[in-house]
């Protein structure tokens, strides 16, 4: 493979020219402003997405919404947004449609959407915050601010849609896993491949592995409780402790060997001969540390298969070579 | 044909029939029928004026698109008008209800590889209970028990994957949720673990099977509750419990390598309760306590004659008439089972390598358990954080280890009682802190930094009693003073080979793994607008994994069939181990991987991104890492790395979107010993046309993955089969060769799926997926074929849905497996197959 190297200072120039760029769209696109952020108060709050005046008179209350907006308030009493209403405690600001549109007085009066908060007139990140004014408390959303999907432009109405669901379970515009293959295009083809997570099956969700709002694990992951692989979670007896751990388990983590969503290689292995696999760490070699298969190992007899003798390769609790476990 | 269960004849006839029958149903479909009654609640809608989003409600009418090849698992994904969705319901009490139940049956019919089949496809012939939805809604919200309650079930009557899930919620009190899943989990991908015994081996025995084979169940239930799910304290509650249940197969090495026959059971519960408090504005902690308990109880046992038949291996009987377990490898040129000659005429060598018996047991039980605290806050107008402390001390114990075996192998090895203990912990403790600065409008600092330590101290204790005779058809002597006393010559005696292990062996082990990891994450984020977002930053990791090994080995040499004999192995020689009185020899020996190591890396990555939305229609993305590291612990653990991604989606027309992602991925370790190099890339690409008004939806994709890599590698092969070129890489000899471990699966991914709406009450789809891979490996053992990296996988499917009558849907789906591996078979039965799934259901909504 042609190896194409790139000094510094072409970085410094990428990112100069990325940031440059910015600026020029910044200056020559259309001002793209939100109703509710053309001025005063409300464009701060729009701009901040998760702050809400107090002020009780600018709130009308979801019954006067739904005498226009019939169809939006009958889903959104179908749906699990309805029990804002119940939340007394925190002022009209946090109950009802205004819970997330904003105070609705001057648009009720005046009939003009520019009075109020619409959504498809906020950035990814304003619109997100609002949803995340009450969504972001418990461990599930509280880094979706700094998550790669917001990262990406991706924020909460992309995936969920309060007034028109396909799922009205957690509002999804669409089920899993058709909704993560809209974008993530190349993950699709491993779960169609001979050996793969039975996630086209229904079985498993792509959410049960990643999780969608972001956390503090790269790839989005999810975790054990004690903070071990999310692979554990359904592969229990994988998980040890082990008396003799096989180290780059622990260390690297299951995808050392395997590919997780799919592949080719039965136990999604990273290679199609299980000897291959083991050879390419337990080598001679300066510069790790794994001891190398012994000269007693004739790979074209049946030492081909290492499984075949070292079949508690996860870690064991009774021989130091995995022969058993 | 492995398996015909149900014989719907030849392949024109089969689809003649289902085109008749599917046609029939289409004709009545078009047929005038009477308008759905509307509802109450639709009646008054009438007089309404249309809401804004009356439109979006037609829209639902389009055909959904959905995952090709998705229908012969559930019922399909086929939407129809009548679903438990757009069902008006019924009104019981203060809930309305809406069911949806869909009954029918599946046919399966395949030829090829049962093994194959059943590992990746696994859909049998029977009734189906196809998918079942409840969903119970208290419009008023005055609902006694609850508001709502969502129950839905697929998949069960006989199919590998059932699920079940509840959710119930009351207002501001609770909310809860549950599921079940079940997965039949076959495998037997004849390939793997296998020793692709070679044809030119006296006997010639092929084995046809997985050795490590397994047919398991596994059953994941959980259950969670929300108390006051609105309020400033909350409380959470769950319970989910894993059981992996079944038959499984794996091999045990003892001179020879044979098949185990593993009962198999491990059972997984975890607790968790936690509670959440609001006492600040905009904040919020939490705590929460976890516990995992884990049993397993796995045993293992000699796989009986019956059973090694079915994996080709035949039944032999040593001449006192006691069957023998020669394992599964036989190459006769490589002494396997044992050198010629393996039979005496009709019956096994006595000397041979074999299993008489064999048993083990070791039940695990390990827990977990394990607390957190975590907050979250943007109580401050330009600063928001969030956090998490999490620490565990899982305790895992096998406090009796149990292995027998009775067999034969080298230097009189006549069998081993091994019993023991093992303990170890996994203490760790991991700390992550984010935090976003808005340093002005548009610029934001994004600092994430995680430390991640744990350590698993492990011991165990074992004591090893090992028997010695001569052949199969000798009882072993036991030592004892009365039977074998001086001079350690008589037939009671343990009859030994000069090289004969020791008698006893008594091992004691403390291992020791432990890592810690820092990184922090600095990211400058800068919003040009609301639609144009970039981010640069830096990562900085640091890994330092600590691995030890104490060890220490008490062997004990019996006497026997000469007084010398125990002066053998580690007791050698007589001079530096005098004999104990009873004329044994003890000695305490240094394990040979005792030591530590200590590995330090540094990572450095850095991070760049561009993300536009620059019409409302199209959305572009666009970041790469960069990461480099000084060091490695794990050989093919890449120092250096780059990772591209591009995403791009765009909607020329309300009903069109265009989707595009690149993913390529750099890797390398340069360092001269390791030489490794890969990457894998992607190019995918899909189009979704739906129009609002038409009366069809095609779905399209294409995906181009490309995955390589090298490394070198150090290896011993038959100098006549290495591969060419290979030398030494070692100055110890030729015994080791030099060679390059290369990989590579180029894949091409297409699918197409087409759903139409000919009629309004007709809903049908045809899809067609294939996975096309050609990748080639490295093949140190000729004989091994390329197996699965080289193959055509082919998934077509067919459906149909007729809404009958307003709450009837017949539905009918047809899907095709074609697996085609490219290469020979080799010493095995070929892998492919060719199978067709039928299902025929209806659906009733109300």
């Amino acid at each position: 493979m042609a190896k194409v190297k790139l000094n510094t200072s072409f970085w410094v120039a990428v990112v100069v020219l990325m940031f440059g760029a910015c600026r020029i769209a910044e200056a020559t696109s259309a001002p793209f402003t939100s109703p509710a952020s053309s001025s005063g108060k409300q464009g701060k709050e729009a701009k901040s997405g998760n702050e809400h005046p107090a002020d009780p008179s600018q709130y009308v209350g979801t019954e006067t919404c739904i005498t226009c907006h019939e169809e939006q308030g009958k889903s959104f009493d179908r749906g699990p947004h309805w029990k804002t209403n119940l939340n007394k405690r925190q002022g009209p600001e946090y109950q009802g449609c205004e819970s997330c549109h904003g105070p609705g007085k001057a648009h009720a009066e005046a009939g003009d959407t520019d009075k109020i908060v619409r959504f498809g007139g906020l950035s990814r990140e304003e619109s997100s915050k609002r949803c995340l004014t009450c969504h972001e408390f418990g461990e599930e959303h509280s880094n979706f601010l700094r998550s790669q999907h917001l990262k990406n432009n991706v924020g909460c109405v992309d995936c969920h849609s309060v007034h028109s669901p396909k799922v009205n379970r957690q509002l999804l515009k669409a089920t899993q896993p058709t909704l993560c293959y809209s974008c993530h295009l190349e993950v699709k083809p491993d779960f169609s491949r001979p050996f793969h997570h039975r996630v086209n099956e229904g079985l498993i969700a792509c959410s049960n592995c990643h999780n969608q709002h972001g956390g503090f694990l790269s790839h989005q992951l999810r975790a054990t409780a004690a903070q071990d692989q999310v692979c554990f979670t359904c592969h229990t007896d994988k998980a040890g402790p082990f008396a003799w751990e096989h180290a780059p388990i622990k260390t690297e983590g299951c995808v050392a060997c395997h590919t997780p969503h799919g592949s080719n290689n039965p136990r999604l292995l990273k290679r199609s001969n299980v000897n291959l696999l083991c050879l390419e760490c337990h080598t001679l070699t300066v510069d790790a540390p794994a001891p190398a298969a012994p000269s007693f190992h004739n790979q074209a007899q049946k030492y081909q298969a290492c499984t075949m003798c070292h079949t508690a390769i996860h870690g064991s609790n009774s021989d130091r070579v995995f022969f058993k476990p | 044909m492995n398996s015909k269960l149900l014989n719907l004849g030849t392949w024109p006839s089969r689809l003649l029939l289902l085109g008749m029958g599917l046609s029939g149903l289409t004709l009545f479909a078009q047929a005038p029928s009477d308008e759905p009654a509307p509802a109450p609640q639709q009646q008054a809608d009438k007089d309404k004026k249309p809401a804004p989003a009356a439109k979006k409600t037609d829209a639902g009418r389009q055909p959904d698109m959905g995952v090709a090849v998705d229908s012969g698992r559930k019922s399909d994904v086929l939407s129809t008008w009548i679903t438990s969705e757009n069902n008006p319901g019924e009104t019981v009490g203060p809930w309305v209800i809406r069911q949806s139940a869909e009954f029918g049956g599946r046919f399966s019919d395949y030829t090829g590889n049962t093994g194959t089949w059943d590992t990746f496809v696994n859909l049998g012939t029977g009734p189906r209970l196809l998918e079942y939805t409840l969903d119970m809604h208290s419009p008023t919200h005055t609902g006694k028990f609850f508001d709502d309650l969502n129950f839905s079930n697929f998949g069960y009557g006989g199919d590998p994957n059932n699920v079940s899930r509840i959710r119930m919620q009351k207002g501001k009190i609770y909310s809860l949720s549950g599921g079940f899943r079940r997965d039949q989990n076959i495998f037997d991908y004849d390939l793997f673990a296998n020793p692709l015994n070679p044809p030119t081996s006296v006997p010639n025995v092929p084995i046809l099977n997985s050795p490590h084979e397994f047919l398991v169940t596994r059953r994941m239930s959980d259950v969670n509750l929300n108390l006051f799910p609105v309020s400033k304290v909350r409380f959470k509650m769950g319970w989910s419990r894993v059981v992996n249940e079944g038959t499984s197969f794996s091999s045990d090495h003892q001179g020879t390598d044979t098949l185990i026959l593993q009962p198999t059971l491990n059972t997984t519960d975890n607790y968790n309760f936690g509670v959440s408090l609001r006492v600040l504005p905009r904040t919020n902690f939490n705590y929460d306590q976890f516990y995992t308990f884990y049993k397993g109880d796995t045993t293992g046992t000699l796989a009986p004659p019956s059973v090694m038949n079915t994996f080709g291996v035949p039944s032999f009987t040593l001449s006192n008439g006691a069957p023998v377990n020669l394992g599964l490898v036989f190459n006769s040129a490589a002494n396997s089972p044992c050198a010629a000659p393996i039979f005496t005429g009709a019956f096994v060598t006595p000397t041979c390598n074999g299993f008489l018996s064999y048993d083990r047991n070791g039940r695990n039980r390990n827990d977990f358990p394990t607390e957190q605290f975590s907050f979250q806050s943007n109580y401050f107008e330009r600063v928001d954080f969030s956090g998490r402390l999490n620490y565990s001390d899982a305790e895992a114990s096998t406090p009796s280890t149990n292995e027998l075996f009775n067999g034969q192998k080298s230097n009189n090895f006549r069998g081993l009682a091994l019993t023991g203990g093992a303990l170890s912990h996994r203490i760790s403790v991991a700390g992550d802190f984010a935090t976003t600065v808005r340093l002005t409008e548009k610029l934001k600092l994004v600092d994430s930094f995680r430390y991640d330590a744990f350590r698993i101290p492990g011991l165990w204790n074992l004591a090893t009693a090992n028997f010695f005779a001569a052949n199969m058809l000798t009882t072993p002597n036991l030592f004892s003073p009365a039977t074998c006393p001086p001079p350690f010559t008589a037939a009671t005696c343990p009859q030994h080979a000069a090289n004969s292990a020791a008698d006893v062996i008594v091992d004691l082990r403390n291992d020791y793994l432990g890592q810690k990891r820092k990184a922090n994450t600095l990211m400058l984020e800068y919003d040009a607008t609301k639609r144009i977002t970039a981010h640069v930053g830096y990562r900085f990791e640091r890994k330092e994994i600590t691995q030890r090994v104490d060890a220490v080995q008490i062997q004990t040499f019996f006497p026997g069939p000469t007084a010398a004999r125990a002066n053998r192995g580690a007791c050698a020689p007589a001079a530096a181990h005098p004999l104990n009185p009873d004329g044994t020899c003890t000695t305490l020996v240094a394990v040979a991987d005792v030591g530590s190591d200590f590995v330090q890396i540094n990572g450095h990555t850095g991070l760049i991104g561009f993300n536009a939305r620059l019409r409302d229609n199209l959305r572009i993305s666009a970041d790469a890492e960069f990461f480099t590291a000084d060091n490695v612990f794990f050989r093919v653990t890449p120092r250096h790395s780059q990772d591209y991604k591009v995403r791009a989606n765009y909607r020329p027309k309300d009903w069109v979107t265009l989707s595009s992602a690149v993913r390529i991925q750099e890797t390398r370790n340069t360092t001269a010993d390791i030489g490794g190099l890969g990457h894998n890339r992607s190019f995918a690409f899909s189009g979704a046309f739906a129009p609002a008004e038409a009366k069809w939806a095609l779905d399209l994709s294409y995906d181009y993955n490309d995955i390589f890599s090298e490394t070198n590698i150090c290896f011993t092969a038959s100098t006549n089969l290495s591969p060419p070129g290979t030398i030494s890489c070692t100055a110890s000899g030729p015994t080791f060769l030099s060679g390059l471990s290369t990989y590579s699966d180029v894949s091409h991914f297409a699918s197409g799926t087409l759903y139409l709406k000919p009629w309004k009450r007709v809903t049908a789809g045809g899809g067609y997926a294939v996975t096309s891979s050609s990748g080639n490996t490295v093949i140190l053992n000729p004989i091994a074929p390329t197996g699965p990296l080289a193959v055509n996988y082919h998934l077509p499917t067919a459906s149909v849905a007729i809404d009958l009558t307003k709450n009837l849907v017949y539905k009918a789906g047809w899907n095709y497996y074609d697996y085609n591996e490219k290469s020979l078979a080799g010493p095995t039965l070929p892998r492919d197959f060719r199978g067709n799934v039928f299902m025929v259901s209806v659906r009733y909504s109300m």
